[in-house]
């Protein structure tokens, strides 16, 4: 018994876990180039979108993430543009994105999805590699679907292109210093854009996942401060892609806590208990600022890089 | 904030060569501003009538026609926009004021649903003269909001937490605990669906001329106020010498830490005045949609109007403009979110604009040097 409900738990937090983590991976992304995405909760609502309307295209959950990408690298296009082309302030642009995401999102919603809008989500483990029986234990694992896996591959290669490639140390070094990178022969500008474009797509990845996978629909309000959070998870996680894993951990974790506490019936108001994420937030925040680290910031997030 | 960044980047100019600069080519610089400013609301409703044009099959032309008029020139129309501006005017008051402070209080949506669950609890159980309940409504309420974003005030002068993401949190946590509210203690007998009971009678303001109602004056008598609060007091010299830069205030000798949480305290409050008016004004119970995203729009008003407080309620209106024009557009079947499409377009716009005046000034300053 308890050991089915821990299981129960463990399963359903690490079925949300994917939406935090590569929604985080990409603004992390953006971030580690020196460029803040604000603009994810926007993002993410718009992909959602998106990702319902790729789905109806071909009957196929892959060109609903397909769709949320094109969108979410659309927006990165539209940040890198005015944040790294033209040096405009990235809080304000990362907040017009975030209005027109949400309207763009409804704006669609009305006019292109259609009515019965179900969705179906992605293959589990078990599925793919053939296996019929009925899974319990430990062996449920097999049930999450393959973007759970993928997502972890994810973390791996964002990881590893970060600290142990060329194109990671450039990366880095833009964030850090651009115009020490500039003089080592590093093209900030394409550098910045393709980082931007590759991290906002995932972004979109997450919101389309959101609503084709595990909403399997889409209702107004639904990304629900999700991009937030996950903008919140970078900050926290200290720019630093093993800590942004544990942070989305945690996030999965109250969600899956969440679900898991009103299957089994325990009789706390369900609009009290949707509150925990946020309070979480703070919390988590409140604990990694009193803690006094060295801060692992980009040097230079959110400054405009001039060319001399 | 992006005015005070940028105007730290912009070259200025050459002071041995100030005198020499013709009048006219002054005059010409100062023009920059609203040059970018109208390029910019130009570009926003080009942009918006192609995505009219591409993605509905309408003419923008016609469109923006009976969006404008509706909007702007119907009797009924504007007295809805001055409706619709009341409650972002007022959570744009109380945001200038701590952005004014460097403080990014982005929780005005969170705090207006903790002023309106106040009011609502109070207007509907304590039955009292309306000389005495009203008075008390906009106070307890005042003192809700300021406590509640007093909250992130104290966790960023204690821990040191950025007060954008605990106010944005709070958004979600107060807007959670009015629906918690309205489907639970505060909950009407039997409803519909979730919402209070009325308030009761003498706790309702009257309308001017539906659906205009009393609080629109209340934000109006305001918006002076928190000038006067801002230009003409000694917290507001202290709260802009902080709004420029920490180090300077710290050395004249001030307590930031103390002055932060005065002035979230004061813009809570304030903003949750916008919940307030929602209620005692206009709907007169609380509902799910009381605080209806002003509270959000309201981030965008003050960053329009460049935290000047006495742009702001003009920002406010042209936006409530936008919405309510949007709503008339459903008629010919384009969604009433291109508002929002809209708004987001325009704020974007903006901030292109200041690349434009730079660029205008730079340009023209360039021209002036080759006359001289």
């Amino acid at each position: 018994m308890t050991l089915d409900l821990i299981v129960n738990l463990i399963f359903a937090t690490l079925n949300i876990l994917p939406i935090y983590l590569i929604a985080s991976l990409g603004g992390f992304l953006s971030q580690r180039v020196g460029v803040y995405d604000i603009s994810m909760e926007g993002n993410m609502t718009f992909a959602a979108v998106m990702g319902i309307i790729g789905f109806f295209m071909a009957d196929s959950p892959w060109l609903g993430l397909l769709m949320g990408f094109l969108s979410g690298a659309f927006f990165g296009l539209i940040l890198a543009t005015l944040a790294v082309k033209f040096n405009l302030d990235q809080i304000v642009i990362g907040f017009g994105l975030w209005f027109l995401g949400l309207g763009l999102a409804s704006f669609f919603y009305k006019l292109y999805v259609p009515f019965d809008q179900h969705t179906e989500g992605f293959p589990t483990l078990a599925q793919l590699v053939g296996y019929k029986g009925e899974l319990t234990g430990f062996a449920r694992f097999l049930e999450l679907d393959i973007i759970f896996y993928l997502s972890i591959v994810l973390l791996i290669v964002v990881s590893v292109v970060i600290y142990r490639t060329r194109l990671g140390l450039q990366m880095r070094a833009t964030g850090e210093n651009p115009s020490a990178a500039d003089a080592a022969g590093v093209n900030i500008f394409r550098i910045r854009y393709f980082t931007i474009l590759v991290g906002a797509g995932l972004v979109g990845v997450a919101g389309a996942y959101l609503a084709v996978a595990f909403l399997q629909g889409f209702t107004s309000g639904m990304v629900a401060g999700r991009g937030w959070i996950a903008f919140s998870i970078i900050i926290f996680g200290r720019w630093k892609p093993s800590n942004i894993f544990w942070g989305c951990l945690l996030f999965a974790g109250i969600n899956g806590l969440q679900v898991r506490l009103q299957t089994i019936g325990v009789t706390i108001p369900s609009d009290l208990l949707t509150m925990a994420p946020y309070i979480v937030t703070i919390i988590a925040l409140i604990i990694i600022m009193s803690r006094t680290g060295r801060s692992r910031v980009p040097s230079a997030l959110g400054i405009p890089y001039y060319r001399e | 904030m992006e005015t005070r960044e940028q105007s730290s980047l912009e070259n200025t100019p050459n002071p041995n060569r100030m005198p020499r600069i013709k009048l006219l080519n002054i005059s010409r610089l100062a023009l920059a501003s609203p040059l970018a400013y109208i390029i910019a609301f130009l570009l926003t409703f080009l942009i918006g009538g192609i995505v009219i044009l591409a993605l509905t099959g309408q003419n923008p032309i016609t469109a923006y026609g009976s969006f404008f008029a509706y909007s702007f020139f119907s009797p009924y129309g504007i007295l809805e926009v001055l409706a619709k501006s009341t409650p972002i005017i007022i959570a744009g008051a109380g945001m200038i004021i701590a952005f004014r402070c460097g403080l990014w209080n982005l929780g005005a949506e969170g705090q207006m649903a903790i002023g309106a669950i106040i009011s609502t609890a109070i207007g509907v159980n304590l039955n009292l003269p309306a000389g005495v309940l009203l008075p008390l409504i906009f106070l307890a309420s005042f003192i809700g909001g300021a406590l509640w974003s007093g909250i992130s005030g104290f966790l960023k002068t204690k821990f040191g937490v950025h007060e954008m993401l605990t106010t944005l949190m709070m958004n979600y946590v107060a807007l959670k605990l009015l629906e918690y509210m309205i489907s639970g203690p505060l909950s009407m007998p039997h409803p519909n669906y979730p919402r209070s009971s009325e308030i009761l009678p003498q706790a309702q303001l009257p309308f001017l001329q539906y659906p205009l109602n009393v609080t629109f004056i209340i934000a109006l008598v305001l918006v002076p106020i928190v000038w006067l609060l801002i230009n003409r007091t000694s917290l507001g010299y202290r709260l802009q010498a902080v709004g420029f830069g920490h180090e300077a205030a710290r050395l004249a000798g001030m307590n930031i830490a103390k002055l932060t949480l005065i002035v979230m305290l004061i813009s809570g409050g304030i903003s949750a005045l916008g919940g307030t008016a929602e209620v005692v004004g206009d709907f007169m119970r609380m509902e799910r949609n009381v605080t209806g995203g002003y509270g959000f729009t309201a981030i965008v008003v003050v960053m329009l109007a460049r935290e000047e407080i006495i742009a702001m309620p003009f920002a406010a209106l042209f936006i409530s403009g936008m919405l309510v024009g949007a709503s008339s557009l459903t008629l010919v079947g384009i969604p009433a979110a291109f508002s929002q499409i809209l708004i987001g377009l325009l704020l974007l716009c903006v901030v292109f604009a200041g690349f434009i005046e730079r660029w205008l000034k730079h340009r023209w300053e360039e021209k002036a040097k080759v006359v001289c």
